[in-house]
Parts: structure tokens; C-alpha cells; sequence
């Protein structure tokens, strides 16, 4: 079966290569300036004057607004899930490949759940513009702080292991 | 999405609890990572090597690394110093835009 697999893919690993990196740049970056320059000054600003009633309103917009422009990271990561199995197996790929076990763990352990709990917080029962237009403030406070949590806890891991998971790919080491 | 009347309460996150989360997770983590690794590299491939000296010191300082970054880069994200600590809030009245 995987042999047949391989056959078929073999020619296509490049292609497949191709469309795997496209979608890792858009998981990686699509949402880097709005973090960085919209959702981070106004996050600091309310943690600095959390009563503060004219920030509040901002914050909860940003955070909303951020939700929806993390649909192309959204979108990109299951991809990436899809093309990564397929270059595998087009590359005939085994274990003997450190580099690629490492990475590989690395993105099971971390960022697939990472990104689940992302899809929560951004889309299902975590989206603040749902949580507002249901009423229930009590839940949108709730889940503005699970998300401001999530992002202290995920932006040193992001960096750290995600250039590192790069670094494997790219020079593949050992 | 511009109401105020939101549901306030403080934020549970403070520097000792930063603390402790970026000191237990690269412990935590990068022993599962290798242990993963030598399930892999050992235990089905049969090589030794990832028993050796070599990716243990790497499993340290990467622990190392890790809680030397994380921690100052959490309390900079959270306002608690760094970065934007200049600041100054003027007020004013703006419209929102959202989308239909």
C-alpha cells in the first residue's frame, strides 16, 4: 500500500514540497504584523490599565479582529498536516532520519495541540464576536483572558521551537 | 463588539506563576522530546548514540536557553517591563469598524 503510495507521489515530491513550505510561511507569518503591531499595544495597554473604560472596548474589538485574521493560519496548518505525511512517504522517508523524528515530535507534541486549542479560543466556543452576540459577557472575559494566556505562554514556544523545527528542515543535521 | 458592559475581573497571570510555568515546561517538554527519541532512535532503529553525552548536554541547554528567554519575553508581552513601558494613553472617541 505505502509502496504503491510512494510511486505515485515520488514524481510530485518537489510539487508536493512546494505547496507544504507555501503553507508553512502563511501558518508562520500570516498573522506576525497584526500580533506584533495591532493586538500587542492594545493587549499591553489594558494589562497596564485594566479598568480602564475606553481601552476596554479596543481590546475586545482587536482580540475579535484577530480572531478572524487567524482563519488563513487556520487554514494552513491543516494543509501542512496533509502535505507533510505525503512528503514523507514520496520522499521514502523511515525513522532512520533523526532530524525528521525530531521535528516530527516536536510538531505532534506541541504544535498540534497548540493549534487545537487555538481553533477553539479563535473559531468554536472561544470566539469573542459569537461570545458578544450571545450575551454572555461573563464567557467573553473569560475567554479574552484563556487567549491572553495562550498567546504568553505560546509566543516563546512558537519562536523558539518553530525556528528550530525550520533549522531540522532546512539543514537536516543529524 | 464595542459594548463596555463587559464582565470584569483580573487577570489571573503575575510573574510567579511566569516563573513556574517557564521553569517546569522546557524541563517537562525537552525530556519527553528525548525520551520520544530514544524510543525512536533506540528502541526501533537499534543506535546507540542518542544515549551518549552528546544529546543529553543539547537536551540541557536547550532547557537552559529556553528558561533564560521565555521568562523575561512572557513579563515583556505582559506589560510588566520592556517594550512600550513609554507609552502614554490619550483619550478619544472613535468609531469601531465591523464586519456585517
Amino acid at each position: 500500500m505505502l509502496n504503491s503510495l510512494q510511486t505515485v507521489l515520488a514524481p510530485w515530491y518537489l510539487q508536493i514540497k512546494f505547496v507544504h513550505l507555501f503553507f508553512v510561511g502563511i501558518w508562520m507569518f500570516s498573522t506576525s504584523v497584526a500580533y506584533v503591531y495591532y493586538l500587542l499595544p492594545v493587549m499591553k495597554a489594558w494589562r497596564r490599565n485594566p479598568e480602564d473604560t475606553e481601552i476596554i472596548p479596543l481590546r475586545n474589538w482587536v482580540m475579535a479582529r484577530f480572531d478572524e485574521g487567524a482563519v488563513y493560519e487556520h487554514v494552513a496548518f491543516p494543509m501542512i498536516l496533509i502535505t507533510g505525511p505525503l512528503l514523507y512517504i514520496a520522499g521514502g522517508w523511515t525513522t532512520a532520519a533523526a532530524w525528521l523524528d525530531l521535528k516530527i515530535l516536536i510538531i505532534l507534541l506541541l504544535f498540534v495541540p497548540m493549534e487545537i486549542y487555538d481553533f477553539y479560543l479563535s473559531h468554536f466556543g472561544g470566539n469573542k464576536h459569537k461570545l458578544i452576540a450571545a450575551g454572555d459577557m461573563a464567557g467573553h472575559e473569560q475567554h479574552i483572558h484563556l487567549h491572553w494566556w495562550f498567546f504568553l505562554l505560546t509566543t516563546p514556544a512558537v519562536m523558539i521551537y518553530g525556528v528550530l523545527v525550520m533549522f531540522l528542515a532546512v539543514t537536516k543535521p543529524f | 463588539m464595542t459594548d463596555t458592559n463587559t464582565s470584569h475581573r483580573s487577570f489571573s497571570g503575575n510573574p510567579a506563576r511566569y516563573r513556574r510555568i517557564t521553569l517546569v515546561f522546557p524541563l517537562v517538554f525537552n525530556l519527553v522530546l528525548y525520551l520520544g527519541m530514544v524510543a525512536i532512535i533506540w528502541g526501533v532503529q537499534g543506535e546507540d548514540w542518542i544515549l551518549g553525552w552528546k544529546p543529553l548536554l543539547s537536551l540541557v541547554l536547550m532547557s537552559a536557553f529556553y528558561i533564560r528567554v521565555a521568562y523575561p519575553w512572557i513579563m515583556g508581552l505582559d506589560a510588566r517591563f520592556g517594550k512600550g513601558s513609554g507609552w502614554k494613553l490619550e483619550s478619544q472617541s472613535i468609531k469601531l469598524p465591523e464586519r456585517r
